[in-house]
């Protein structure tokens, strides 16, 4: 298969299953019987060098699963994955050389050793040369702000810091792509902004990194992201820009409007237009003329028709603001309410 | 310094760090080796010259004969239980993937990982003879130091077979691997180590030649307490090379089988 050299991430159909764990007494009653727990489920795509994607989903659609594959941490079960064009089960070596691995697991780190011996010991493992290594570690220590904390034991440093330093741990060998798992788990909001920012300003915008961001925070992937795609049971049920999203859902051809004048009969006749309106404020009884807050499922173009409706019917149409629904509620939406709850 | 021995230097400066960390453990290891080569001692002189005449091959001291015994059982323990634990250890804290994603390939992390723990056994092993040599009348006079390094490499070689299949195990079954269990239990009745092999019954012998250790411990006894050469411990020397190089191809193999195993189910921290 020719794989394009401006890709970075090729996945095709991938899958992952995991044999459950069973109680002692049913592995002896029925000791050939095997359960699956299938994590991935034909999952495919692409991400593009120096592309920034995200994959949201709620615990237990996939993610980790996904990102320990391309990592060369599992194995797939079926179906290939590719990073440069190196298959991650037959040529792990390859892909670790250029990948970097932000772990949401920050005890991925020896904590009794302080954060530059730590990073020395990753250092020398990842193939850095003994004269770069000491000037490379104080260079990410730089970057990512905490060279204050350089000799401090790992175990004294603040959530943050550590998520920090796991960060420059995952660029010391400078990789092309970062596979970042819920790297703003266990941050406080105000943390988690400065790392986002940093995330893409100095990864994104000045390094030109491609970047795999795994999290199940709507608003961080898109904020973050060019592109997103969310897993749901293990299935990629969407795949593309935020604003496709709210294209596929429906929701970008909303306006709300402040209006007065309300009279019945007013949905029906935008109805025979074809054109859908909510009643937005519960208070105010429809008929008493007052000003009202109404949605209407209509886009730019069809804008001038209902205005039109509208007037006809003795409204007066005082604002008209287009609707922008918020990415997590449109996210929420496709992953249904119990997803989303978890 | 090639890459790869930076990298083996990499590791044995983490877990110098990490064990210097814990300053009473560290100070409570080198403090046992005094207490226990003084247990040895007594023992020697309570038995007084009762085991002579079977300890005649081996120089006739008994305290010579404990002493090489648990230093070089102290060498399998090493072998057998280093890379066990460092996984298991890796597993717990949260770092085995951390390792594993990096570019350096297993066969250096298994080599890295058990490093400290040769060297920290060997440096026991030094500090016993020299106590030995110094404060209890060890006789090294006629030891054929050259000789005496010849078996100890071909020891560590066939040891760290078995340590590694013990690696393999722990990689995929987590606790309770069977090699461990059997070298550890077997070494010390069979093996030789607090009494010569000779005073089993016939049967026991045969089974004991099946254990690495005796080998060892019959070819360093005789090239460091009785100057033996090469040649005279010839058979031994064919022993454990014979262990050597069926044992650490083969646990070679089965640990990068055990951890694609445990990649193929997802199971690589789970502890």
């Amino acid at each position: 298969m020719t794989v394009s050299h401006r890709t970075a991430i090729q996945v095709e159909d991938l899958h992952r299953s995991y044999r459950r764990s069973r109680r002692m007494t049913q592995a002896l009653l029925h000791p050939m019987q095997v359960e699956w727990v299938e994590a991935l489920k034909g999952v495919s795509f692409d991400v593009a060098e120096g592309e920034v994607l995200g994959i949201l989903g709620p615990n237990g659609a996939g993610k980790t699963s996904l990102i320990k594959i391309l990592s060369t941490l599992v194995l797939p079960s079926r179906g290939t994955a590719r990073v440069f064009g190196h298959d991650v089960a037959d040529d792990s070596a390859a892909v670790r050389s250029r990948v970097g691995l932000v772990l949401a697991d920050e005890r991925s780190f020896y904590w009794r050793l302080t954060v530059r011996q730590n990073l020395m010991f990753f250092a020398t493992l990842n193939g850095l040369e003994r004269g770069q290594r000491a000037g490379r570690i104080e260079e990410l220590l730089e970057t990512v702000d905490a060279q204050e904390w350089g000799d401090r034991a790992f175990s004294d440093l603040s959530a943050g810091i550590r998520q920090r330093v796991a960060l420059a741990r995952a660029m010391l060998n400078d990789p092309a792509l970062l596979l970042m798992d819920e790297p703003t788990n266990s941050l406080d909001p105000h943390a988690a902004e400065s790392l986002r920012s940093w995330i893409h300003e100095e990864l994104v915008d000045r390094r030109g990194k491609t970047l795999l961001l795994v999290t199940h925070d709507a608003g961080e992937a898109a904020e973050v992201c060019d592109r997103i795609g969310i897993l749901k049971r293990g299935r990629m049920v969407f795949l593309g820009t935020p604003s496709q999203l709210e294209s596929e859902q429906g929701r970008a051809a909303g306006h709300r409007l402040r209006v007065t004048g309300w009279t019945d009969g007013v949905a029906a006749a935008l109805a025979e237009a074809g054109l859908h309106l909510r009643v937005c404020d519960s208070g105010a009884g429809a008929n008493t003329g007052v000003e009202l807050e109404v949605e209407l499922d209509a886009s730019d173009s069809d804008l001038t028709e209902a205005f039109g409706v509208l007037a006809r019917k003795g409204l007066r149409v005082q604002t008209c603001e287009r609707r922008t629904a918020r990415f997590s509620e449109l996210v929420a939406e496709l992953l249904g309410p119990e997803e989303a709850a978890s | 310094m090639s890459h790869r021995l930076e990298t083996l230097w990499a590791f044995l400066i983490r877990d110098y760090q990490q064990e210097t960390s814990y300053r009473l453990n560290f100070i409570s290891q080198w403090s046992a080796i005094v207490l226990n080569i003084l247990v040895w001692y007594f023992l020697a002189r309570f038995a007084g010259d009762a085991m002579a005449a079977r300890l005649e091959p081996y120089g006739g001291d008994f305290f010579s004969f404990l002493l090489v015994g648990v230093a070089l059982w102290g060498y399998q323990s090493t072998a057998v239980n280093s890379l066990r634990g460092r996984i298991r250890e890796a597993q717990t804290i949260g770092t085995l993937e951390a390792l594993l994603v990096t570019s350096t390939p297993p066969n250096q992390l298994i080599v890295g990982s058990t490093l400290y723990d040769f060297v920290f056994m060997s440096l026991r092993v030094v500090a016993y003879l020299v106590l030995g040599f110094v404060f209890f009348d060890l006789d090294l006079e006629q030891a054929n130091y050259v000789a005496s390094m010849v078996v100890l490499v071909l020891s560590i070689a066939a040891f760290m077979g078995i340590g590694i299949m013990a690696g393999a195990f722990t990689m995929i079954f987590k606790k309770g691997d069977p090699v461990t269990w059997v070298f550890t239990t077997l070494a010390v009745p069979l093996g030789g180590v607090f009494y010569p092999v000779s005073v089993l019954p016939g049967p026991l012998q045969w089974l004991a030649n099946l254990l690495p250790v005796t080998h060892s411990l019959e070819a360093m006894r005789r090239t460091l307490l009785e100057g033996a050469s090469l040649a005279e411990v010839a058979p031994s020397l064919k022993a454990l090379a014979v262990f050597a190089l069926i044992l650490f191809p083969t646990s070679l193999f089965l640990f990068r089988q055990s951890l694609r195993w445990a990649k193929a189910r997802g199971s690589l921290v789970h502890y």
